[in-house]
């Protein structure tokens, strides 16, 4: 919570206090941890309270980018190396099928 | 042979073999089903691995030894998650292992080099050539942030938002009670969250500049 907020909601403690004990569940909140009464007056709460409706949607959106990051590929195609990895392993099952499905045409 | 293999549409309507049949078959010795598996998921689990280990060489050698464990343990493969999910887990294995012995490895090079009385070498990430593998202003920012996080608090965050694992699942893999994993996993989210604050909403799916009441 910055200063700003703080000291928008120190005007009025009531609505503080219920601000800051939203705001110490809303991690829970997010990740479905809360018993159905406390989720319910989370839910309510946001529903009328901008500023932590906003700390809400910002830790929505911090997870969305998270999740939503770009995959990096490696720097080469590894499925022939790892294929070969395991068919030259001593007890893999592949050892009498790789020799012929890889073998080198001369 | 005429195996019947599943097969699902892609979005731009050409048909895939679908994982249980690619699983089914490279059980039964078809390399090239492997191969398809390995080419399909091979970007995700090295994305995870690349973030989780923070450098190219290790990701990559991880990248082959996630593939040949998971191979190895086909047969104990079962179809209630979906093959990546159980590729992730194998991959976060691995990386939680390399971390430990990694960090076993500063503790004695550290205790070596006071003990030499010279100054210990520090690891500058921001220096590494892979700081800028990632490219495109959002996503870079939000690389850079996670790489930026304590290792526990990184490794915590990626388990499960990348790997999509539950809390309780991490702890179990990391042999931690289920509170300091939440703990770990908050205060990662919150130190996110500062760092991205400038880029929250910024490519369209944020809450925009709602004005507080």
């Amino acid at each position: 919570m910055d200063m700003e907020q703080n000291s928008r909601l120190s005007e009025f403690p009531e609505q503080f206090s219920l601000c800051l004990r939203v705001r110490a569940q809303l991690q829970d909140y997010v990740e479905g941890y809360l018993d159905l009464v406390t989720a319910e007056t989370v839910r309510a709460h946001l529903a009328v309270c901008a500023l932590c409706n906003r700390e809400h949607a910002e830790i929505l959106e911090t997870i969305r980018l998270v999740r939503t990051l770009p995959f990096v590929s490696p720097r080469r195609d590894y499925a022939g190396p790892i294929t070969a990895a395991i068919a030259a392993r001593p007890h893999s099952p592949w050892r009498r099928w790789w020799p012929r499905a890889r073998r080198p045409s001369l | 042979m005429g195996l019947q293999v599943a097969t699902h549409e892609r979005a731009d309507g050409t048909r895939c073999m679908a994982d249980a049949g690619l699983v089914r078959r490279s059980l039964r010795g078809d390399t090239a089903a492997y191969d398809v598996l390995v080419r399909r998921y091979q970007r995700q689990v090295y994305s995870l691995l690349y973030r989780m280990v923070g450098n190219v060489d290790d990701a990559e050698d991880l990248l082959q030894e996630t593939f040949i464990r998971a191979y190895c343990a086909l047969r104990t493969f079962r179809q209630d998650a979906s093959f990546l999910t159980w590729l992730y887990k194998i991959a976060s294995n691995l990386s939680i292992d390399l971390i430990r012995s990694r960090r076993a490895k500063a503790a004695t090079s550290l205790d070596d080099e006071i003990e030499a009385g010279r100054e210990p070498a520090t690891h500058d990430r921001d220096s590494a050539p892979e700081a800028s593998v990632i490219r495109g202003s959002v996503s870079e920012i939000v690389h850079d942030a996670i790489m930026a996080l304590p290792d526990r608090y990184r490794r915590v965050v990626l388990l499960r938002h990348v790997a999509e694992m539950s809390i309780e699942e991490i702890a179990e893999l990391l042999g931690m009670p289920t509170g300091t994993v939440k703990t770990h996993l908050f205060r990662a989210r919150g130190l996110l969250r500062e760092c991205l604050r400038p880029v929250l909403g910024m490519d369209g799916h944020g809450h925009g500049t709602e004005q507080p009441a």
